[in-house]
């Protein structure tokens, strides 16, 4: 049999895993007896490995996992603006999946959208209904905005969250222009915000 | 996984797939997340970065599935999409890292990452468990991404030498080298904890 060191390696590695007897690499056990203490080890690594790692794992959240590569699809598919590049979206979902909580997740997406209301225009016509696009990442959470003309007002609503008591004060957020806003809550659906600008 | 042990099979999912059913897709999602997800967290071990690659490489195969002409299977071919994915990630961070050694590229405190909970076991059992671990996840993270590859396929996953070879598209004899040699620096990183 011709030997190189590619060869000797196959037929090592061969050995190691029991495909092949120890006659059959004899030769190179003569040259080298330390081959039996590295079939040893290599084979209590493995053990080991097989311990600790997992061919399968469950993943965290299954559910909301698919739900978000369905959204991300989604979004991609229905929108012609270039979409948004997985560093970005690295720097966001590491956020939300520290946010166990329903009402935590639903207060994220809130502040989410006042701030993109923000960002709009100030000059806004009374004709110009733009409905900007919110997320929830709580999939039992619709996040919606919609401009209502006769209100003059973008109206975010969060349908879904659970009912708080209506005694108890909110706080934490403030329009942070013209901060006239009405907190409305709702029994059945949770929480409301009016938010004019 | 022979597609033919499954049901629906996967290349009857993949059908309905390429003709825009994406309930069939995410059947396949759940079919395969668990094992995309743990060659990902084995390769970088850290949960919130193997969730995101994961998505990634589930998107990616969407985005890939009208090109996929099912000569090789779903999983072999989906597999390759989350191999490079996480690779690709592995280059960014270790640019960002700024070594020359990619074996360089993991940062050890993402070894100490935060994981997700798992079952609970008897605190000495843990405790011993958890000096296994940090002791394999260091020696591993010595090992270049290609060699803790296939070491962790051949070990873990019990895959023979051609289906690593297929999963990872490289010849027969690049994958026993890499073993070989992966083994060898495993051993040597090893001495210490496992005195012959």
């Amino acid at each position: 049999m011709k030997h190189s060191p590619a060869n000797d390696e196959d037929r090592l590695t061969r050995w190691i895993d029991g495909e092949l007897s120890d006659a059959d690499v004899s030769d190179l056990l003569e040259a080298d007896p330390s081959l039996m203490a590295l079939k040893t080890e290599a084979n209590a690594i493995g053990a080991d490995l097989r311990q600790e790692f997992n061919a399968e794992e469950k993943v965290p959240y299954g559910d909301f996992f698919n739900h978000q590569i369905r959204e991300r699809i989604q979004e991609e598919d229905s929108t012609n603006d270039a979409p948004v590049t997985w560093r970005e979206e690295a720097q966001v979902l590491p956020i939300f999946t520290k946010m166990r909580t329903a009402f935590g997740l639903a207060f994220l997406a809130m502040v989410a959208g006042i701030l993109g209301f923000t960002m709009l225009q100030a000059n806004r016509g009374l004709n110009d209904t733009q409905v900007v696009r919110a997320f929830a990442p709580d999939s039992s959470v619709t996040a919606m905005a919609i401009w209502n003309d006769a209100a003059g007002a973008t109206v975010l609503t969060l349908d879904g969250l659970k009912p708080i008591d209506t005694a108890q004060t909110v706080a934490g957020v403030s329009a942070p222009l013209n901060p006239e806003f009405d907190w409305q809550l709702s029994e059945s659906s949770g929480l409301l915000a009016t938010l004019t600008f | 996984m022979a597609d033919d042990t499954l049901d629906p099979p996967d290349s009857v999912l993949v059908s309905r797939c390429q003709a825009g059913d994406y309930d069939a897709y995410d059947e396949l999602v759940t079919r395969y997340r668990g094992k995309i997800y743990a060659m990902i967290y084995n390769m970088i071990r850290n949960d919130a970065d193997a969730w995101d690659l994961a998505q990634e490489a589930f998107i990616k195969a969407w985005k890939a599935l009208p090109k996929f002409k099912a000569d090789s299977e779903f999983y072999t071919w989906l597999y390759r999409i989350a191999h490079n994915t996480t690779y690709d990630f592995l280059r960014k961070k270790s640019n960002k890292v700024g070594k020359d050694e990619f074996d360089d590229g993991i940062r050890r405190d993402m070894v100490d990452a935060p994981t997700t909970p798992r079952e609970a076991s008897a605190p000495d059992e843990q405790a011993e468990r958890t000096d296994l671990r940090r002791t394999l996840d260091a020696a591993l993270e010595k090992l270049s991404p290609d060699h803790r590859e296939v070491i962790l396929m051949k070990e873990v996953e019990g895959l023979q030498y051609n289906e690593i070879a297929e999963r990872i598209d490289v010849s027969i004899g690049t994958v026993m080298s890499r073993i070989f040699y992966a083994r060898k620096k495993l051993q040597e990183s090893l001495k210490e904890y496992r005195p012959s």
